[in-house]
């Protein structure tokens, strides 16, 4: 079987894997794979468990709660970067 | 280990983390899936966690957990002569380090948010030789190179 292989969108968004994909990769009836946006219509399905997604939907929670956003750590990181700057690098 | 190897600024890595539906996030779960290498300095690491314990310190443990599952490299800050070689490319000073430590890294792309440090002047890209863009640029070309 070729590195790439077309398959179909059924009802309600399913997608049958190819047999010869199935046998290759053990997979069987009940398998959970995760499936990765990489815009533009492109996916990646892997089997690999993530913890990153589970971790960061609990910091983004968090800050919710303490109404920090984005933005605040984005300025806090710029602050720390001149202070590890000034720690690091800079001479009297 | 994967193709694609992408130095990940304070910026883009704490965007993965944190922003669920971002292409931050999804360069972090390719690297945890390891169909890239994500490569971080110490100073990376440093200016994160410095700015959640400020901000919110009862994410930092969380946040330390999410950097190592996400795969990355995390390698030393570059040396001081290295840097003084190019501290002209860049207006601030401040961020020449992790250009430098990307550089010295060889890696395929330098990914941030900083858009008037990093992007706006194009000649930083052009002296340092690397790719330089936002988590966005960085996914569509990571997509180009997963699908040749």
């Amino acid at each position: 079987m070729s590195l790439s292989t077309t398959i179909q969108i059924r009802s309600k968004g399913s997608l049958t894997l190819p047999v010869e994909l199935r046998r290759k990769y053990q997979f069987n009836d009940g398998d959970v794979l995760r499936l990765i946006d990489l815009g533009d219509g492109s996916f990646l399905i892997t089997p690999q468990a993530t913890t990153v997604d589970r971790l960061g939907d609990r910091i983004a929670e968090m800050m919710a709660e303490q109404d920090v956003s984005l933005e605040d750590i984005l300025e806090a990181l710029d602050q720390e970067r001149q202070q590890y700057y000034q720690e690091r690098y800079a001479r009297p | 280990m994967p193709g694609p190897d992408l130095f990940l600024d304070s910026s883009a890595l704490f965007a993965g983390i944190a922003s669920p539906t971002g292409a931050a996030r999804a360069l972090l779960l390719l690297g945890e899936t390891q169909q890239i290498q994500l490569t971080i300095s110490e100073q990376v690491v440093a200016e994160t966690e410095r700015a959640v314990a400020r901000k919110i310190p009862a994410a930092l443990s969380l946040v330390r957990q999410a950097i190592l599952h996400s795969g990355v490299k995390i390698l030393p800050d570059p040396p001081f002569a290295d840097i003084q070689a190019c501290l002209s490319w860049m207006n601030d000073p401040t961020d020449v380090p992790i250009l430098v430590a990307a550089l010295n890294a060889r890696v395929d792309f330098l990914v941030t948010l900083k858009r008037k440090h990093f992007l706006e002047d194009v000649t930083i890209a052009q002296k340092s030789g690397l790719r330089i863009g936002t988590p966005g640029d960085a996914l569509a070309w990571v997509r180009e190179q997963l699908v040749r």
